[in-house]
């Protein structure tokens, strides 16, 4: 535990120590801000709730978390301190899980600034409270899964961009996933298709349904998927950087 | 831990990446307290021996003990006994130089007392004191090496392995480190690999010559020039082309068949 200590801090040094952190930052916030003003300060019927700005953020962080993790190990296989690294008395699950829990630390930062939005939306009107946990809750789980597909793609490739650009096709896929997909579809493949795409657990259950987290509902089958997905990324990445190494 | 009088054991060690043999074959053994220059040239597979060694990658097939210890099996034991520093110099390049040296002895398991203390040695040591506050990215190719070699001795380390320590340094960088070798050596075992002769013949009293994956030569450096010519370059240059010979001519013959 305490070489994880030691390591999370040295990414969360690094994390904040390149411009790309403040860059994403800025350029996120002044987006959501946009949106939040546009759909529900300037919406002639305007609602109450979050579900249209958290809909809003877990899009665009299918473009945004990949340029967070893209560096976790490209950077370290294409410096080479990969080779100073794993000769230390720390494991390889080690160094994966502080890069993962580093890359967590940074999207509480980067979710933390829109809870000014509900704060905004109770002090002028009376929202359900419910919802808004349960919503970022859900968004928080969806952020994880998104950062582990990332770690992925960074364990495969060498260069930065490589691994963002895997990570983000990789999760435009799994997005789109859940509307082509027909709901009334009932082939085993279609069913596990649909349940593969996190379309399904957080953006819309159905046509015009939205997922349970926006709706006010903890579904144990979401969490137990968000958990499965990104455990099982973690896992590859630990198998994936142990390859590389022995190459 | 087993106190044998080979810090460094190494048996019939192979490696293979698909079908090329980057190790073949190889055995040797360092003592305890012993410079051995470990010499061949690019892409003899010097490099890939130190990285089996330091446990960064296993073995195909072989016996190899550092320190006593497995380094694929009892890998955290290894890599608590050596020091590495591994080619071109690894480093975080946005972390200051203290901030760095900080980071690696606390995961070498330097005890929070000591590590202030340590530090404060190797940076005398390595003679990096001035540029301790100094961002690693901003520093000359010299002082780079110089925070490299001080990472590798944070921890006081029974072992040094170094890959080319002096490659890219300016001939008074080169005397420095050199010197400090020497020193180093007086309390640790070290392997060091390099491809400047010279620098060789003053602090490695034995030398290991790898050439087409194989060892070529095993011997104190006297030995050698004594045998096969009368400078190391000449023993160098005899070996390593004979090896390449026999090495290409087996490849042909392997091509007939």
């Amino acid at each position: 535990m305490r070489n994880v200590a030691t390591l999370t801090k040295r990414e969360l040094i690094a994390y904040f120590l390149s411009p790309m952190a403040y860059i994403i930052l800025t350029v996120f916030l002044i987006l959501i801000g946009y949106l939040f003003f546009q759909s529900v300060v300037m919406s002639p019927q305007p609602r109450a709730d979050m579900i249209g700005t958290l809909w809003f953020i877990g899009f665009v962080w299918i473009f945004v978390l990949p340029l967070l993790t893209m560096r976790l190990f490209s950077d370290e296989f294409e410096s080479g301190t990969i080779e100073t690294l794993m000769t230390a008395p720390v494991t390889t699950l080690e160094v994966v899980l502080s890069k993962y829990l580093a890359s967590l630390v940074f999207l509480l930062v980067l979710v933390l600034p829109t809870v000014l939005y509900a704060a905004v939306l109770f002090a002028y009107g009376k929202p359900d409270p419910g919802p808004i946990l349960t919503g970022y809750l859900g968004l928080f789980l969806l952020g994880a899964l998104y950062l582990s597909v990332g770690m992925v793609a960074s364990a495969c490739v060498r260069t930065q961009i490589g691994a963002a650009v895997i990570s983000i096709v990789a999760l435009f896929l799994l997005y789109i996933l859940g509307f082509i997909v027909r709901p009334d579809a009932v082939g085993p493949v279609s069913k596990a298709l649909r349940y593969i795409s996190f379309t399904t657990h957080f953006f819309q259950e159905e046509p015009s349904v939205p997922g349970a987290f926006l709706r006010g509902i903890i579904d144990t089958r979401d969490v137990i998927y968000f958990l499965t997905m990104s455990l099982f990324c973690i896992f590859l990445t630990t198998v994936l950087v142990t390859v590389r190494r022995w190459r | 831990m087993t106190e044998s009088e080979h810090l460094i054991e190494v048996e019939h060690l192979t490696k293979r990446f698909g079908k090329i043999v980057a190790v073949d074959d190889v055995s040797f053994s360092v003592d305890k307290g012993e410079v051995v220059g470990f010499l061949g040239p690019n892409g003899a597979g010097k490099t890939t021996v130190m990285r089996i060694l330091t446990a960064f990658s296993p073995a195909t097939s072989g016996k190899v003990r550092v320190a006593g210890f497995d380094p694929f099996w009892e890998s955290m034991q290894v890599r608590q006994r050596v020091g590495y520093l591994p080619e071109n110099v690894p480093l975080y390049r946005e972390m200051r130089v203290s901030e760095y040296l900080f980071h690696r002895a606390r995961l070498k398991g330097v005890a929070a007392c000591e590590r202030k203390l340590r530090i404060g040695e190797v940076l005398d040591r390595c003679g990096i004191n001035e540029v301790a506050h100094r961002v690693i990215g901003q520093l000359s190719k010299g002082y780079r090496q110089r925070v490299g070699l001080a990472d590798a001795l944070v921890n006081d380390p029974p072992i040094l392995i170094l890959d080319e320590p002096t490659v890219g340094l300016d001939p008074n960088q080169v005397r420095l480190v050199r010197e400090m070798i020497r020193d180093l050596g007086e309390r640790r075992t070290v392997l060091l690999s390099t491809h400047i002769l010279s620098e060789v013949e003053m602090i490695c009293p034995r030398v290991l010559i790898i050439s087409g994956a194989r060892i070529v030569a095993d011997d104190t450096t006297e030995n050698l020039k004594s045998r096969h010519g009368p400078t190391l370059e000449d023993v160098f240059v005899k070996l390593t082309r004979t090896a390449d010979v026999v090495g290409h001519e087996r490849a042909q013959e392997e091509v007939k068949a």
